[in-house]
This record gives C-alpha cells, structure tokens and sequence, in this order.
C-alpha cells in the first residue's frame, strides 16, 4: 500500500522514480471476445422463449428447451455471461490506465477469465437440463455457485493488489463504482447461496417462506443495482469522457451520485414483495426508499449528458456518442419507472404482469446493451490498433437495435397494462369480468409475436455488429509487441506526513481505497440489517408457533419437480390482498403458509394463474391430462406439455434423504417420518395411481413423476381449507 | 407465549414507523455530509484534477499514441 505508515519513510526525502511497463490488454481482449460470444447466446436463447410464449409448439416437446428451464438460461446468460464479460473487459482496460499500472498479476487475471467462461459453460450446461435452485437470478446449483465465490474471490485479490501499486495516488470516481461492485456482489451471493447439500446438484436455501423471499430479492434487486447498474455506471464515467474527449460534466455530482446511490439502492428490495406476507414496514421501508433512487440516478444520466456539452453535434456522425446518448436516456426511463412501479397502487396493477418484464428490457437492452455497444465500438479499433470496418454499419446497428427496443418495450407495456386491468376488471353486479384466466392470455398473444419481433430485430442488429467487429480484427496489423508505457513510482508516504501529498489532509480519502472500501461495506450493511433481521425475528415467531403438517416426502418430492421444469416462471404463488385476487384465487396468502418452503415459490411473473390455492379445485385426472396437454383441457392455453413426466420414473430411494436435510433446516419431521420416508411415499403414490387407473389411466402410473407432481399440486392451499391457518 | 405472539404481530402488521424514520435519517446524514464533503473550501482545483483523469493517456515509449 502506497500510504503505510512506516516509520523510516517519514525523514526519507521522496525520490520519485520512472519505471516502464506494459498494460495487460490481452485479458480486455478475451473477455471483450467473450463479450460478442455470449451476448449472442443470451440474445437467441431470448428470441427463443420470446417465440415460444407466442407459440407453445416451439417447446417441442423436450425437457431441456421448455420455457421453464430455457428462461433462467436466458436471464442468467444475459446477465453474468453478456453483461458480465462486458463488465470485466471495461473494468481491466479503464483500471490499469486509471491507476497507471499493469494488473497485479496476469495468473491471476487469467483464472479470473478462465473460471468465469467454465462457470458460464457449466451454467448452460445444468440449466437445461433442470439443475436449479429455483430463485430467479440465483438458480444455479450449489457446486457452481461455490465456484463463482470462488473466482470472485480472486477478481477481488487482483484488483485490491492493484489498487496498492497503483501509479496514481487519486482514485478517479469510475473505480469506486467498480470497487463498491466487487464488494456488494460478494456479500449478496455469498448470503443468498446459503444453501445445504441433498446430492452433487440439488440443494435447498436455509431460508424458507418469507425470509427466503426477502434474502432473494434483497439479492435480486441488488444484482440490478451492483451488477447491472454500478459497474456501468463506472464504464460510463470512463468510456463517455473518453469518446467524448471531454472530462465528465460534474466530478462533485458523481460523489453525490456515488454515495447516494449505493447507500439507497440496498434497501429497495422488498419493492419485489409489496402485498405480499412480508411485513408491513418492511415493504414500505422498500417503497420510500425506491422512489427516492430516482434522484441519485437521474443524477448520473443528467451528468452523462452533460458531458457532451458542446459536443452534441458529434452525436449525428459518431455512432458511439449515439449508443451513449440513447443508453443514458433508456437509463433516465428505466429509473424514472422503477420508482413508480415501486408506489403500491401502481403495483397493484403492473406486479406480475408484462410491464414488469418491459421495464426490465428498457433497462437491459436500451442501457446496458447500448453502453456494451458504445463500449466495444470504442474499443476494438483502440486494443487492435485499427479503424472500425464500417461507421456506416455501426449506424444502421444502433438504428435497428433502438427500433427493437421500442418495439419490445411498447409491446410489453401495453400487454401487461392491458392484461393488468383485466384480472381486476370486475363488473357492477360485483362479478369478474374475465373469470377465465385464459381469456386475459388470448387477448396478448398478437403482443408476444410483436415482442418477438423486436427481439428479432435487436439479434439481428447484433449480429452486424458482430460481422463488423470481425471485419475490423480481421484488418488490423497483427503486430505482437505490446506497447511500453512509463510512469513514476509512488513513494510510500507516512501517515504522519500527509502534508507531502500537496493537499490538505481530508483529501486523503480518495487516496485511501482500505478506508473507502469499508465506508461502502458500512452503506451497505446499514440498509441490510435494519431490513432483515426484524424480518428474521419476526419469522422465527411464527414458525416456532405453527402447528402445520410439513409436505409428505411424495409432495416434497413433487415441489422438486415443480422448481426443476421452472414453473415458477410462469406461476406464482402468493394472493395479494386485493379485491380482485381474492374474488379470482381465494383467500390471500398467509406468512404460516410458506414457513416450510425451502425454497419459497412465490414467483414474480404471471403467465399462467396463481397456484397457492389450487389443491382440490381439480381432480388428479384434470392435472394428469392437462400437464400431458394443457390444450385438451384449456384451449388456448400456451403452457408447455410435460410428456416426460409420463416416462421418467420417481426415484422413490432418494426421497428419505430429502426429508432429513429438511429436518436439519428446521421442518419438524420425526424419526417416524424418516424412518418409513419411502415407504409412505409409495403407498402415497399408490393411492394417487389407483384413483386415476379407475378412471382409465394406464396402470404404468404409479411410478411416473407426475403422480408426484399431482401430489404436490393438490396439497397447494390445503392448509388453510382445512382452518389450520387463520 | 403471549409476549411472543406480541413480538409476533408487532414485527409482521405494524408499521413500525422507527424503522423507516431510521432509514430516512441516515440516508440524510450521508446525503448531507456528502454535500459538505463536496464542497469543502479549496476543493474546486482538486476535483478538476480529478476530472482529467481519464483523458491522460501515458505516451508509448515504442512508437504509437494510445
Ligand atoms: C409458459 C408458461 C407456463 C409454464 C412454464 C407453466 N405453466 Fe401452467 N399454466 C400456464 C398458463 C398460461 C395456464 C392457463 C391455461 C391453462 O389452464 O393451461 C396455466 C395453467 C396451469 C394450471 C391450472 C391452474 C388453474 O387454476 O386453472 C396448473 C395446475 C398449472 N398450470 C401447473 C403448471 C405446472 C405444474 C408447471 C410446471 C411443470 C407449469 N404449470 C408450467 C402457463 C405455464
């Protein structure tokens, strides 16, 4: 560290010294490679499930590429594969010549790349194929989940070492933001991955219910703010002067923007969960403080766009200037309607709908896609010591991909305004207007093609870029040498001699990465714990007095299958306590209903109807047809058919071992229940399967998933029909 | 049992207005302080420093301009 307190350096007069050295911009290269690779697959996998909820077919029929499984692929990709190595290469180019230094260790550099590509690689891998924790933006199972800590780990290790031998004493806002990154990433996985071990890839959250719901989207919501937010933020502090050849418009207000933002954002969570079982005070703790993100970030696009001062007529001829200019402005739109979307009675219409999901893709095609794009733009021609291919293309580019967001958003805003005021539509005679679920799906149909077309065109404006990117490598000189700078060393300078730094001793705060890093922890932890433990406490409460029957080991085996095919993405399960709901679902939710959900299933999008309520509204043989063919029983439907239920076989064996590690969560079986686990579950199945061979079903059920899947299906709710729960 | 059932309720239906007066109060302070921080005496010509950071490349000893 370039400020220790040593004492002999205090009498040593400062011998300032030049050293020549080289920046890593092999490491930028690959992830910024990378980067055109995966926001490919992202973009596909996206178009895909786009296509498949205008059109179920596109399903086909195959377990590994049912919406269900291809959906967490598709925001996991976009998220940790495209965004990610984005992140990476901005933050190795922008940091080594930030601090005028190489990165302290190209291993480690390499590891960090290496680690992340397996990690995606293993994530495209079990995602498909069903490995999956069941919690939106943390599905991944336990083994790669530890692997991310650990290659985190190691990003973090690299970059504080580089911090210390940095050639720079000041540190310029961009690293803050990164550095507030690397922090508040860590603690967010590292708390919401507690989970406990069944088998190699299945594992449960130690969380249940509403404690689970808070820990995921405390984490949820903050992967926006500090993986989808700050590190951009910090690009943008960086790559708009750059291009723009201008210093950003207000150092002061990218303090305040700083500060203000990474201290209200970790509160802004519970905005996921208003009407639900979590505390009163606890969602609105999540409302003030999200309407009140609005200032801070207009504050950091207000000061982007200001850094073009004088230069907006550029904005005409330099494509990379366009991509900033429209980034910033779906920025200023996407954080002007999270805000509003937090107030509760905006909520009430838009939660669970599709406005939800365009609110989303303003953020992450307009703003994060088009800063990516600004970003690459600008630095191919830089890393390969080239011009770009075509300015041309790059236009055409920003053209087509702005028209596909438009598209996107507009369509998802009007289906989920449109399916939004249906569910709630109710008559004067005090009826339902659309009683039909299915109803409100036909009416958005012709929506989701729309959408899909925008997706269409965005991946489409995508792959010119990619054909241009190639292009310009693909002329570059193929020169090998890298280029030698030179800077001077900084002398370590004595704590007690601070006057030697030229300014004032409160200055110092910029030069001390250490005790800045802590300033963030502390920001960050302040929100947190005032949040969750009252939370904790509270929950504790209720489950210590509950007298609820835990799920049997076959209904335990069938909420596995449940969270392995992602219904979850489709269905929620949690009733609001608002008029309509109620008069459509039943009943609103309870906190006792979920204490033994590890993990919770609340869900967040509605594609289909609530499910918190559906046992015994049908009988087994309507579950067995409709997951056979949702059509059969509800035209129209877009649900996917599940035909492997039918042919895989309940792995009885594995059922007792469920039981226990639940036991060990805190569910309150007995030795009794574990002891006869997987006798109870056959005869479970047995009673399911006689029921439905009576009715004409093959005799080859009784061992098929599905009669697990019923299983559960039918004990949704039963608590509170049965008045175990008031 | 009864004191539970009361901690019970307190944390699940109150409002709990302390929480979220807490919350308001120490986004204040740091917003504020943030402010003073800011615009402390003399800081002006520091922060335009600052500002150029980014737009300082360092010469290539071999050659071209980075
Ligand atoms: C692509 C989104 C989607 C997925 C994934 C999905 N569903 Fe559905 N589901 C729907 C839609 C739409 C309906 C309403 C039409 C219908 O009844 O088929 C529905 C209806 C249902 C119903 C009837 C609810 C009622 O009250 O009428 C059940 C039960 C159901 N789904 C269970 C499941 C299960 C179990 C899974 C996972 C194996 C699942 N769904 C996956 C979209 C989906």
């Amino acid at each position: 560290m370039s400020l220790e307190s040593s004492e002999s350096s205090k009498d040593q007069p400062l011998k300032p010294q030049l050293e020549n050295f080289s920046y890593d911009d092999a490491i930028v290269k690959k992830f910024l490679i990378m980067t055109l690779v995966w926001g490919a697959v992202a973009l596909l996998v996206g178009v895909v499930i786009a296509v498949q909820l205008a059109d179920w077919r596109f399903n086909f029929g195959l377990p590994w590429i049912t919406f269900g499984r291809l959906r967490p692929l598709h925001t996991n990709a976009a998220i940790f594969a495209f965004a990610g190595n984005a992140i990476f290469a901005g933050i190795y180019y922008s940091t080594q010549r930030l601090l005028k230094t190489r990165m302290a260790s190209d291993l480690l550099s390499q590891i960090h790349f290496w680690g992340w590509q397996a990690i995606i690689v293993a994530a495209a891998l079990t995602l498909p194929l069903g490995y999956t924790v069941g919690k939106e933006y943390a599905e991944l199972e336990l083994p790669i989940k530890l692997a991310i800590t650990v290659v985190w780990v190691v990003f973090a290790v690299n970059y504080f070492k580089t911090l210390l031998q940095r050639r720079e004493r000041h540190i310029y806002v961009a690293i803050w933001f990164y550095i507030a990154t690397i922090i508040t990433v860590a603690l967010l996985h590292v708390i919401n991955s507690i989970n406990l071990p069944v088998s190699f890839w299945k594992s449960y959250p130690v969380y249940a219910g509403v404690q689970d719901a808070l820990v995921q989207w405390w984490y949820g919501h903050n992967a926006v703010a500090f993986f989808l937010t700050t590190p951009f933020l910090g690009l943008m502090y960086y790559f708009l002067p750059k291009a723009a050849g201008l210093p950003v418009y207000s150092y002061r207000l990218s303090i305040v923007h700083f500060w203000s933002l990474v201290f209200i954002y970790i509160w802004a969570g519970p905005h996921h969960l208003l009407y639900s079982t979590l505390p009163e005070w606890a969602q609105t703790l999540g409302m003030i403080f999200s309407v009140m993100l609005w200032a801070p970030s207009w504050g950091g696009m207000v000061n982007g766009l200001l850094t073009l001062r004088g230069a907006w007529h550029r904005v005409r001829t330099e494509p990379i200037l366009k991509f900033f200019v429209a980034g910033l402005t779906f920025y200023g739109m996407a954080t002007f309607e999270g805000p509003l979307l937090s107030v509760k009675s905006v909520s009430a219409i838009a939660h669970y709908t599709d406005w939800i999901i365009a609110h989303v893709h303003g953020g992450t095609l307009g703003w994060n896609g088009f800063l990516i794009f600004a970003m690459i733009y600008w630095l191919v021609p830089k890393l390969w010591k080239t011009e770009l291919y075509s300015v041309k293309l790059a236009h055409v580019h920003f053209w087509t991909a702005f028209l596909g967001t438009l598209i996107y958003t507009v369509s998802m805003w009007t289906a989920g305004i449109t399916q939004g005021l249906m569910w709630r539509a109710v008559d004067p005679s005090g009826h339902l207007v659309y009683p039909d679920f299915i109803e409100t799906v036909i009416k958005i149909i012709p929506l989701y093609f729309l959408r899909a077309i925008g997706g269409f065109l965005y991946l489409g404006s995508f792959f010119l870029m990619l054909y241009n990117i190639v292009k310009t490598i693909a002329k570059a000189p193929k020169t090998k040498a890298p280029d030698v700078v030179s800077a001077y060393r900084l002398t370590p300078v004595a704590l007690s001699n601070l006057s030697q730094l030229g300014d004032r001793p409160h200055r110092i705060l910029e030069g001390l990465p250490a005790v800045f890093s802590v300033l963030t922890l502390i920001a960050v932890i302040v929100g947190t714990v005032i949040e969750l433990i009252p939370v904790f406490l509270g929950n504790q409460h209720v489950a210590a007095s509950s007298s609820l029957k835990p799920y049997t080991g076959l209904e335990l085996h069938g909420r596995d299958i449940y969270v392995r095919e992602g219904c979850y993405v489709c269905h929620s399960q949690m009733i609001r306590p608002i008029l309509s709901e109620t008069m459509r679902y039943g009943e609103y939710s309870r906190e006792q209903e979920s204490i033994y959900d590890h993990p919770f299933q609340w869900g967040s999008k509605r594609i289909g109807p609530d499910l918190a309520r559906l046992g015994g509204k049908y009988p087994d043989l309507w579950h067995y047809r409709h997951m056979l063919d949702p059509r059969e029983v509800t035209p129209g439907s877009l649900m996917p058919a599940y035909p492997w239920l039918y042919r895989d076989k309940t792995d009885f064996r594995a059922i007792p071992k469920k039981l226990k590690v639940m036991k060990s969560l805190g569910v309150p079986y007995t030795e009794m229940d574990l002891a006869q686990a997987e006798a109870d579950a056959l005869s479970h199945a047995k009673k399911i399967a006689d029921r439905l061979i009576s009715q004409g079903v093959p005799a080859t059920v009784q061992n098929q998933e599905i009669i697990a899947l019923i299983a559960y299906l039918q004990r949704l709710g039963e608590d509170f029909k049965k008045g175990l729960i008031q | 049992m009864i004191q539970r059932a009361m901690i019970q309720k307190v944390l699940l239906y109150y409002e709990l207005p302390v929480l979220v007066c807490l919350g308001l109060l120490l986004f204040m302070t740091v917003f504020i302080a943030t402010l003073i921080w800011v615009f402390r005496k003399g800081s002006t010509n520091f922060y335009q420093g600052l500002e150029q950071l980014p737009l300082q490349d360092l010469n290539l000893l071999n050659g071209q301009e980075g």
